[in-house]
């Protein structure tokens, strides 16, 4: 058995596992991304990032075209909003976003049909100064595509006094029944090649590191025959990984490629890595070689439809079209979930639209259990990858005790899911772990 | 909540909670959203109907792609799959498991062993029941409580008289595991209390000996244990060390075949239930000491008495064990070191029980010093340390200052 890098062992029992191995069921891996029917409608809510939201710039009645300015980014760590069909503001409503939960306008457009994208300029990013490159990634409203939704262009500025060193490329795409990033490496790796050798150029750093769990052979595949073919400036490799839940994790990841760990509270520019989305690297290409702004992504739909698929979907379309287009939800669907089943959030409507962040639509059925008593098993101690005591958190949460969180590290706590995946208990750890966060965050601000 | 209640904040509040993020929205709620954990939200259609694109886009606008499209959702929080692990079968498992020194016991001392058996399990799952109701708490058949009577059985001398194991299996199950909160909560292994309790209570009883009978229904012989002052080694050390290994000595009912231990410490052992740690270094560190120790005898001392149960099936409970490996390693080498004071140097022929209950109470001594160092964790130097206490010490000056001063002043007023 080869130890992995930045694994340890321990003498008695088998190293620690770091994570859990939930089923793979990436039942659309083999299917082609295909674009999804233009919809008729399209729901654009203004806060789709993290950052404070757009602010609008369209009101009832305005023709827009595809790609055009709607609403611009509401400050430094904002991004503007593009309208993603040709057509008419039909009005602006109030929506809860289903990527950040939080309240907010969203602009109703009503599409026309045709389809009329405004003047889209590429140009050679050898010819762009660092600057040119940050306000063109910027104005196409870039923001991480992974699901956590950062604007970019924030990504792409670490401070002077935290020098970047390597570039790690996140393809790993743990969670299961998403195969958008798989699909994505597989028919649009030079893309992704490309937008990495550009976002190399901008933060100034020779090492890229293309992480893809071995779970997804043709995508490795891929990328490592690609790599010489595309001459690329900079040293640039691909990493296969064992498989495992959360590896995609910025901080398990680079952990595993690097050996370094985050220090608490910390990012991954800490210790001289920032780590990006291969869809966001895509979307970078996009933004500079082709001029186009952020208004489509690859979105998986699978789950319990009749048939999965991988949709190029335009931001705003509502999930159920796209199911729809997947032949529609089986007869026993009860749930539908945004992003992967271990941290995607769950969805009130089948017509909420998908969003930035959205990679993944999952019908399912719901199959929560009764929570019962912690038993102290530990199984939640072994799968957590941040090597916390998930069970002593949610004690201390139903007692209101929240200063005592703070002395087991809740922060440090990525909301993985891999210690509530585990427990035998069906204790819902993660839900209690997050209420005690924003309350550790409150103390904070008390003080 | 009925449906007619539900109105758009209603609905917000649902959704924040299912979705947990930091706004304030969860926090309010933060009751709310415990309890939703146990099944999901449903989100009533006709709150959805009433409020025309307030939410998301209105019903009426969702396409006809057949009936599951149309139904409600479910809201309930991530993760939303769920591995195979589950309490029940954990404890089914090591029930299995105990079936073999079970049925060890039930061979070796006759048919009366299982009337003691069941006479504990009976016990222990009605108790449990009762004091369910009492506390006003749904009583789950989760085999916890048949596992407690089984374990209790097992570690109880073979003729003893039934109503002093009803009494035992009552006391371990309602005083011992339910009145610190039940399953998950309680402090000492309740089965090794149980029998404490009898020990101090009925200590005649509970030191009465037979040996192995032949057949299931031949009148039992008084004998004494191996790890006994009356016990006379007939045979070669051989002979001994296979009566030991198959069982054919005077003990409790469960204790003395250490090869059925062993076969359900494998049923444990293979799916993961129990870890190696605490077995490897409990009977590790017994047979290291009575090696060093002149004129005992490792091997023997390893296969006498209750040392192979113990360390298998009691000192592994989850419950009264602490949590990390470093944490169990600690606590199985002070549980196999009191052994050894105990057989060697104490009054008691026997230590076991009193050794793997006396490190129950310190296991949450020894959680508080082994709890792990999170990923990202870097140790504070020495400076920051220093400076660290300073500013306690400060703080707690003033604390006590502060104190003082207010005392002073309510003195004045009065």
């Amino acid at each position: 058995m080869t130890k992995l890098k930045g694994e340890h062992m321990s003498l008695f029992d088998k190293k620690k596992s770091q994570g859990v191995h939930p089923p793979g069921n990436k039942m659309a891996s083999g299917k082609a991304i295909e674009p999804a029917p233009l919809p008729t409608q399209v729901v654009l809510p203004l806060s789709q990032h993290i950052g404070a939201p757009a602010k609008a710039l369209v009101k009832k009645n305005d023709e827009v075209l595809v790609g055009q300015v709607i609403a611009e980014a509401g400050g430094f760590v904002s991004v503007p909003i593009h309208s993603t069909v040709s057509g008419k503001v039909k009005k602006i409503i109030q929506v809860i976003s289903a990527v950040t939960s939080r309240v907010g306008d969203a602009v109703v457009i009503e599409s026309d049909g045709k389809d009329e994208w405004v003047e889209c300029t590429g140009a050679d990013p050898n010819t762009l100064s660092k600057e040119d490159i940050l306000a063109k990634v910027k104005d196409a409203g870039l923001v991480g595509m992974g699901g956590a939704t950062f604007p970019t262009h924030v990504k792409l500025q670490p401070p002077k006094d935290k020098p970047i060193d390597s570039i790690i490329v996140n393809g790993c795409e743990c969670e299961p029944y998403i195969t958008s990033d798989q699909r994505l490496m597989l028919e649009h790796g030079e893309e992704i090649l490309r937008g990495l050798s550009i976002m190399m150029k901008v933060i100034g750093c020779q090492r890229g590191y293309i992480a893809i769990e071995d779970n997804k052979p043709d995508a490795i595949q891929a990328m490592q025959a690609l790599i010489p073919k595309l001459e690329l400036p900079g040293n640039i490799t691909v990493e296969s990984l064992k498989t495992q839940y959360p590896l995609g994790a910025e901080k398990t990841l680079l952990k595993r490629i690097l050996g370094r760990e985050v220090p608490i509270g910390g990012l991954p520019m800490d210790v001289g890595v920032v780590v990006q989305n291969v869809s966001t690297l895509k979307a970078i290409h996009d933004a500079i070689y082709l001029g186009r702004p952020l208004v489509q992504r690859v979105v998986t739909v699978s789950g319990i439809v009749k048939e999965p698929k991988n949709l190029m979907a335009r931001f705003g379309t509502s999930a159920s079209d796209l199911i729809e287009f997947c032949g529609g939800a089986l007869p026993d669907a009860d749930e539908m979930i945004f992003g992967g089943p271990m941290m995607g959030i769950a969805q009130t409507s089948f017509d909420t639209p998908i969003q930035k962040g959205t990679n993944s639509v999952l019908v399912k059925k719901n199959t929560k259990k009764k929570e019962t008593n912690c038993i102290r098993c530990g199984t939640c101690i072994n799968a957590c990858p941040m090597d916390l005591l998930p069970l002593m958190y949610p004690a201390y949460v139903k007692n209101k005790d929240y200063a005592v969180l703070n002395e087991y590290y809740i922060l440090n706590c990525v909301e993985c899911g891999s210690c509530t995946y585990d427990c035998p208990a069906n204790i819902p750890l993660v839900q209690y772990i997050k209420i005690g966060k924003a309350e550790v965050a409150k103390l904070g601000v008390d003080k | 909540m009925s449906p007619e209640e539900i109105n758009n904040a209603d609905v917000a509040d649902i959704k924040t909670d299912a979705q947990n993020n930091s706004s304030s929205g969860a926090i309010n709620n933060s009751g709310e959203a415990v309890k939703s954990a146990d099944g999901a939200i449903n989100v009533p259609e006709s709150a959805a109907k009433n409020q025309e694109g307030a939410i998301n886009a209105p019903i009426e606008a969702i396409k006809s792609t057949g009936e599951a499209i149309k139904k409600l959702l479910k809201v309930s929080p991530a993760p939303h799959v769920h591995g195979h692990r589950d309490t029940n079968k954990v404890m089914f498992i090591v029930m299995l498991a105990l079936l073999f020194p079970t049925a060890g016991g039930i061979y070796f001392f006759g048919l009366y062993s299982l009337f003691v058996v069941l006479v504990a399990v009976i016990t222990a799952v009605l108790t449990e029941m009762v004091s369910k109701l009492l506390r006003k708490r749904e009583f789950i058949m989760d085999y916890s409580a048949v596992i407690t009577g089984l374990l209790f059985a097992l570690i109880l001398p073979p003729r003893i008289p039934l109503w002093a194991v009803a009494i035992g299996s009552a006391f371990a199950i309602a005083i011992v595991k339910e009145a610190f909160g039940g399953l998950g909560h309680n402090v000492f292994n309740p089965a090794l209390a149980g029998r404490a309790f009898l020990a101090v209570s009925f200590a005649g009883m509970m030191t009465k000996w037979v040996a192995p009978v032949s057949s299931m229904t031949a009148d039992a012989v008084s004998a004494a244990t191996p790890l006994g002052e009356n016990f006379v080694q007939t045979g070669t050390t051989q002979a001994l060390y296979n009566d030991l290994f198959m069982g054919n000595v005077a003990g409790c009912i469960g204790e003395t075949s250490a090869l059925l231990i062993l076969i359900g410490g494998m049923l444990l052992f293979i799916p993961g239930i129990i870890k190696r740690v605490i077995p490897v270094v409990f009977i590790g560190t017994v047979f290291l000491l009575t090696w060093l120790l002149p004129g005992e005898d490792p091997i023997f001392h390893v296969l006498a008495g209750g040392l192979l149960l113990g360390a298998f099936f009691m000192a592994t409970d989850y419950v009264t064990a602490p949590l990390t490996t470093k944490g169990q390693i600690v606590f199985a080498f002070g549980a196999g070191l009191m052994v050894v004071l105990i057989r060697v140097f104490g009054s008691m022929p026997e230590g076991v029980a009193f050794s793997i209950l006396l490190m129950n109470a310190f296991t949450p001594l020894i959680d508080r010093y082994t709890r792990p160092k999170p990923y990202g964790f870097i140790a504070p130097t020495k400076e920051e340390k220093k400076k660290e206490k300073e500013e306690a010490d400060a703080k707690a000056k003033k604390e006590v200052e502060d104190a003082i001063a207010a005392d002073e002043a309510k003195q004045e007023v009065a």
